[in-house]
């Protein structure tokens, strides 16, 4: 009886924390998106406070609207941050993917004396601040930049490249920023495909290119998958990157929501970007989730 | 039709297969036998294509396979573990060296068809092989490593993932396939009962030199040398030297100065005074609590049972005899154990015939 309760004890503490540190906190922006801004602190009203009872909470519910919402369709500022943040994710994912796949597959076929040193690599430059990394960025693309002198001494460009402060110096970010993500899982399924299946493909028939279109690729999709969600996920709501890469034309959704929190004291409105913002991201997360119970069945 | 020419491979300065000439006859079943580390599986790697041969050549059909890659060379292999493809169903399998082929989809059709027939699994077409038995595993395999029609089949260890009692099933479908085929197959084992079972021929290895090659009876019978006879199967191996040489049966003095007769080969070069390892298999030795018989040819002492190892069908009785000699003998359990009558301890006769046993080179 007491080993079972103690059981039940260790499996609620992840669900406590979660409760305490998510559902709660999502159900105060919940509760925010729909409470309407004033010019107040806290900026929005109606507030809840214990003391009121259940007779408060009813007349708080009969303020509640989506006035927010309503704003946030009308004015088109924000569907094109949405669109924009989507598109960003979607491209800094595929070129994530065209540059992660082959340094995924060169690190799974070195000797394996070598693959944990290249693993460390791979993640050594997590032991360095992130907003640093960014920073440092931004002195290699500046106009009088690293990237720029070099160039300009190669003689392959006449004058400086105005990269930062535009998209491009965003995809960059992002790119690099999230590249590890990418290669950690592809590296991962890459790694454990067992070397007999390509022989096996070579034996009956295949050349080494087709061997890996239709064995070793197909094998690493789980990888690829994984990967893609770890780079697109974050990179919608990314907001450090495009604020300090990007130019004050880059309007990402992450941005947007800083400005409405800080900039404009607009809590409802903001809390309202972030619910979409979830809401827009649970899809790819469901499916990410799906995604990873079924290869664990087939492939585990 | 596949012939091995002095066949050398080294890794570096070590040397895997050494100087190695071998041929391989159409429709045989053939067992590369030898302990892991001999040499076998470079062997099979090697006429795969998986490997380059150091020097000299292979030849099949008397074209030399040199430089030619696996997916060009006309011989199909069945992986140790198998390798299915584990994104594609059994049918996908099995049709994937046809696809590779440029076959036609109706063909590719047609042949998997008779694929899945031919090893019995036509209801499984649509699995994946996460879904298939280790049992049902193996048969994907081989039909996907005949579905090419390969004039050569070569199964790296085919049947160590199964239990023992599959694998009896199993050999006997893979001699029942050879059979109706009649290809070649080259089995790479390490299990001796395995070699002895299906080939037509064992090629005993070891450290990448061919210790002999031949029948199953024959390389039990009449083994080569002393390793040989020791790897395959249990074996009583004792110094003798030979007295006598006249006449149909031979004298050989054993232990101290034991005298045994024996009936020697025609192709046995002996000379009185020479020292021969002599192979005496346990099951040719019959253990009695009575003094057997006396005969002219019939060979007998006296020891005590130190052992007695019970393995269902036969025992084994390690006897200790009185000049500390120790024999191994099996008898056939005729009897249930409990009403045998040979116990730990007691003093027992051995006794076997004077042909039962081989004369070896020491």
């Amino acid at each position: 009886m007491r080993k079972v309760s103690l059981r039940s004890l260790m499996i609620a503490v992840p669900y406590v924390w979660l409760l305490l540190f998510f559902l709660i906190p999502f159900l105060i922006v919940v509760k925010i998106s729909l409470s309407d801004s004033i010019t107040a602190s806290p900026p929005y009203t109606p507030q809840l406070t214990v003391q009121d009872g259940l007779a408060g909470l009813w007349a708080a519910l009969s303020e509640f609207d989506f006035e927010n919402y309503v704003w946030l369709i009308e004015d088109g500022v924000y569907l094109k941050a949405y669109l924009f943040s989507l598109k960003v994710a979607a491209i800094s994912t595929l070129v994530s993917l065209l540059i992660g796949y082959p340094i995924a597959y060169g690190m799974a076929k070195a000797p394996k004396r070598w693959r944990s040193t290249l693993l460390l690599l791979l993640i050594l430059p997590f032991w360095t601040s992130f907003l640093i990394r960014i920073y440092a960025w931004i002195g290699i693309l500046k106009s009088e930049g690293y990237l720029n002198i070099a160039l300009l001494k190669l003689r392959l460009i006449n004058e400086p490249l105005n990269i930062l402060y535009t998209d491009a110096a965003v995809y960059i970010g992002i790119v690099y920023s999230y590249l590890p993500f990418m290669i950690l899982p592809l590296y991962a399924s890459l790694e454990r495909i067992d070397g007999r299946l390509l022989e096996a493909a070579e034996d009956l028939g295949c050349g080494s290119v087709s061997a890996f279109w239709q064995v070793t690729f197909p094998l690493s999709l789980p990888g690829v998958i994984a990967g893609s969600f770890l780079v697109f996920i974050p990179a919608i709501g990314e907001f450090v990157i495009p604020d300090l890469l990007g130019g004050s034309a880059t309007l990402m959704i992450g941005k947007t929501l800083w400005l409405e929190f800080f900039a404009n004291r607009d809590w409802g409105v903001a809390s309202a970007v972030a619910i979409v913002l979830l809401m827009i991201l649970i899809v790819p997360i469901v499916l990410f989730q799906r995604h990873q119970q079924k290869h664990q069945g087939e492939l585990g | 039709m596949i012939r091995f020419e002095n066949v050398t491979k080294a890794y570096g300065s070590f040397t895997a297969i050494s100087d190695l000439s071998l041929d391989i006859h159409q429709g045989e079943f053939f067992s590369l036998l030898g302990p892991s580390g001999c040499g076998k599986s470079t062997m099979m790697r090697m006429l795969a294509g998986f490997e380059s041969v150091t020097s000299g050549r292979i030849l099949l059909d008397g074209v030399d396979l040199t430089g030619m890659p696996p997916n060009r060379r006309p011989i199909n292999m069945m992986f140790q573990s198998f390798a299915l493809f584990p994104h594609m169903n059994v049918a996908r399998n099995i049709g994937f060296g046809l696809k590779q082929a440029r076959w036609r989809k109706r063909d590719i059709a047609d042949r998997v068809d008779e694929m899945l027939a031919l090893v019995q699994m036509e209801n499984f077409a649509d699995r994946k092989p996460h879904q298939l038995s280790g049992g049902q595993m193996q048969r994907v395999a081989l039909a996907r490593s005949l579905a090419l029609k390969p004039k050569v089949l070569l199964l790296d260890e085919p049947l160590g993932a199964l239990d023992k009692k599959l694998r009896e099933e199993t050999q006997f479908q893979l001699m029942d396939v050879q059979d109706r085929l009649g290809l070649t197959f080259i089995i790479v084992t390490h299990d001796q009962e395995e070699a002895m079972t299906v080939s037509s021929r064992i090629a005993v290895m070891k450290d990448g030199k061919l210790l002999q090659v031949g029948e199953p009876s024959r390389i039990y019978e009449h083994p080569a040398n002393a390793y040989v006879a020791d790897f395959i199967g249990n074996v009583n191996l004792l110094p003798v030297r030979i007295s006598a040489t006249d006449g149909e049966l031979i004298d050989v003095t054993w232990g101290n100065g034991r005298n045994m007769v024996i009936r020697p080969q025609p192709e046995d070069r002996l000379s009185a005074g020479a020292q021969k390892t002599l192979v005496l298999r346990p099951e040719k030795i019959h253990v009695s609590k009575e003094r057997p018989e006396e005969a002219f040819n019939i060979n007998m002492v006296e020891g005590v049972v130190e052992e007695i190892s019970y393995i269902g069908s036969v025992s084994t009785f390690h006897v200790r005899l009185d000049d500390g000699v120790l024999i191994r003998a099996q008898e056939a359990n005729r009897l249930l154990a409990s009403r045998r009558e040979i116990d730990w301890d007691d003093r027992v006769w051995l006794s076997w015939r004077a042909g039962a046993c081989v004369i070896i080179e020491s």
